[in-house]
């Protein structure tokens, strides 16, 4: 299961702050929502489960989307490296 | 609690473009709540901005160069002393630092107190020592030589890879991509802080860097790591950050345990994509960004002078993360009488 950094501060309007490397980011309301599942120890298939049923998505478009996403944050260095989905 | 009224000296205010660290530091010492201070600036040069800063410089008086020899200078303190009777004497220069060592004692008699590296911590951190001190306390650092001539690079050119980085003693770094880049910058750090120049690998990575402060008897009375954000084309930080960084934490103890370092340091760290910390500098003083310390809950100016005035200390337990600051320039209108005390008289 994909895991966000301990250390890792997440504001409620999508503010993202690496406290150790002092970057920061700014997630848009979906990203943020899906982070937020994800800080929740939600996995992949509950966050599909959620995302598809609040959103028109299909799942294989989500699928993708979401793992690209991921990706992303793993590049960034805010998940932890052994978490995988 | 009533506050200790105490007269502090302090050079660097030359708060410029690269700026020196004594308006920071002063604006440390404005805040405290344990320390009144009257501020005197000890200054090089008619055109620093700090002796135009009223609000937080009292007085100011010109000082002659270092490289004016030990003695002149000791006469012109004597002579400010004479007038201000000062406690506590801070200077924020690596290029002075040496005078100040060699006269510490003197200073002291003088009743003058200073809180200062010794000659040896002082002498074994420079750059040109930096392999051998890497060795000595166990810590990663790129492999460098001094060179006193650009031909000394030739004929060990083969232990280095290009890019290189070209550095002064006191100041000023180039990365050099070639043979031409090194003798280009050889010769402009040259004429401008001496020999010799040190050639040093160069280490990808992020910069970072930690403030700190040693009690001289091996424990850290502050510390906090920052990295730059906004960097210079001078290689100045105009923006930075505190981090959460136990690593850069642990160098740190460990050199100022191991060193029983006395007085401010900025350790100048690169932080390499494999999360390994290279030591590239130690600088021998508070550096001109201690304000985002005494920002981030560490105010190291007020507790450098306590320490100088023998004055119990406890270390800082702990510093507020992601504390920023941005730099900015602000243009000072001065009255041409004031620029004229200072410039014919020394004195403003």
């Amino acid at each position: 299961m994909v895991k966000i950094k301990k250390n890792i501060a997440i504001s409620d309007s999508g503010f993202v702050f690496d406290p150790g490397s002092g970057d920061s980011y700014s997630l848009n309301p979906s990203g943020l929502e899906i982070v937020q599942m994800i800080k929740l120890g939600k996995d992949f298939s509950a966050i599909l489960e959620a995302v598809t049923e609040k959103y028109e998505v299909d799942s294989d478009s989500f699928e993708r989307y979401y793992y690209d996403f991921i990706a992303t944050l793993a590049q960034l260095h805010l998940t932890e490296p052994d978490g995988k989905d | 609690m009533e506050k200790i009224k105490l007269t502090i000296a302090l050079s660097g205010l030359n708060n410029i473009d690269s700026p020196g660290p004594g308006i920071p530091v002063v604006r440390g010492l404005r805040d405290s709540k344990e320390i009144d201070a009257r501020i005197i600036g000890l200054v090089y040069d008619n055109l620093e901005p700090g002796p135009y800063m009223h609000d937080l410089v009292d007085k100011s008086y010109k000082v002659p160069y270092p490289s004016d020899g030990v003695e002149p200078f000791l006469e012109r303190i004597r002579y400010i002393h004479q007038v201000e009777k000062i406690d506590v004497l801070i200077p924020n220069f690596d290029s002075e630092l040496f005078t100040f060592m060699k006269s510490e004692k003197i200073l002291r008699e003088m009743g003058i107190r200073t809180f200062l590296p010794t000659l040896q911590q002082f002498e074994e951190r420079h750059k040109s020592n930096l392999p051998e001190y890497g060795k000595k306390y166990g810590v990663n650092v790129p492999f460098s030589a001094p060179i006193t001539s650009v031909e000394d690079f030739r004929k060990m050119q083969d232990k280095f890879e290009f890019p290189v980085v070209v550095k002064g003693k006191f100041y000023d770094a180039y990365i050099a991509y070639d043979m031409d880049q090194v003798a280009l910058y050889f010769n402009k750090i040259a004429a401008k802080w001496g020999l010799p120049i040190v050639i040093q690998e160069f280490v990808r990575g992020t910069e970072v860097n930690v403030i700190a402060l040693g009690d001289g008897k091996g424990n850290t009375i502050g510390a906090v790591p920052m990295r730059k954000t906004y960097i210079t084309d001078k290689g100045k930080a105009w923006g930075g950050i505190t981090l959460e960084d136990p690593t850069m934490m642990d160098l740190t103890y460990k050199i100022i345990s191991q060193t029983k370092w006395r007085g401010g340091m900025e350790l100048e760290l690169i932080r390499t994509t494999k999360n390994e910390l290279y030591m590239i500098e130690i600088n021998p003083r508070l550096p001109a960004w201690v304000y985002l310390a005494v920002a981030a809950g560490q105010n190291l100016p007020e507790a450098l002078v306590k320490l100088a005035m023998d004055i119990q200390v406890a270390p800082f337990t702990k510093y507020d993360i992601g504390k920023m600051f941005i730099r900015y320039s602000f243009d000072l209108i001065v009255e041409l009488n004031e620029f004229e005390k200072l410039s014919t008289k020394g004195e403003l």
